[in-house]
């Protein structure tokens, strides 16, 4: 799975592109902590080329929102494709986590 | 297709699901098809892998190996961790707030979801779960009923 990082108007983001699984989750979670212990923690995860996400994947988006949140940011959702967008509505965690179409509408939607 | 067997470790997952990938395409799955029998065996041979072998203490194999005909395909992965049938898992709740949210115990959940049926066996000393998903009657409505 290919990690690219970069910031805009103070929000930290990280597109992945690839398999999103139990054996590549660990390197997102160490990203995603420590991006979370900074304040604001405002993050956004494009998952605009991601085709597969499992349990694993879930677990680390959720514990994400839950550090962010903890510390008034959040971590938002951006270009879910159909088949992920399907494992997030089966497990009902589409309703904890706000998702756009477009990256830049994510980070905008932190200046609100 | 003939078996392919790994050593059960994460590592080691990838090609497993590769060839589950490959024996849903060869079998006519459409995408949903193959979506769905990714996550399965993702989330069953993790499940081997972390739960019967790391957490038992133990180590050994992971076997993969598929049939289909017409009507559908069948995935077999065999392993000798812990005995553990995935079905007694205690389905997840999913009305609880984020707060109260685990972290785990959707895999199994996903897993269960994504094929049409699901066998555990244990003999010899050997786990054999046994992933059945049907090839879709795509519309238009088939002509051999």
């Amino acid at each position: 799975m290919e990690l690219k990082l970069r910031s805009a108007n103070n929000v930290q983001i990280l597109e992945l592109a690839g398999r999103f699984d139990t054996y590549t989750a660990g390197e997102v979670r160490q990203w995603i902590e420590e991006a979370a212990a900074k304040e604001p923690a405002n993050i956004v995860v494009n998952l605009q080329g991601v085709d597969f996400v499992d349990s694993t994947a879930l677990a680390t988006l959720v514990q994400g929102v839950k550090n962010c949140r903890q510390l008034n940011g959040d971590l938002r959702l951006c270009g879910v494709q159909q088949s992920v967008r399907m494992v997030f509505e089966l497990t009902r965690l589409d309703r904890f986590f706000e998702v756009y179409s477009q990256e830049t509408e994510a980070v905008k939607a932190f200046a609100n | 297709m003939e078996t392919l067997k790994v050593r059960g470790t994460l590592n080691e997952i990838d090609p497993v699901i590769d060839y589950a990938v490959s024996a849903a395409y060869q079998a006519g799955l459409n995408e949903q098809g193959l979506n769905r029998v990714r996550l399965a065996v993702d989330e069953i041979a993790t499940n081997i892998v972390v739960h019967g072998y790391d957490e038992a203490g133990r180590s050994g194999d992971l076997s993969i190996s598929a049939e289909y005909d017409e009507d559908q395909l069948t995935i077999y992965l065999e392993d000798t961790g812990e005995e553990y049938d995935p079905r007694n898992t205690p389905p997840p709740d999913l009305t609880t707030t984020l707060e109260k949210r685990p972290l785990g115990g959707l895999g199994v959940y996903l897993a269960l979801w994504a094929v049409d049926q699901f066998y555990y066996e244990h003999k010899q000393d050997r786990n054999r779960s046994i992933l059945i998903v049907q090839k879709p009657c795509d519309h238009p409505p088939c002509l051999d009923t």
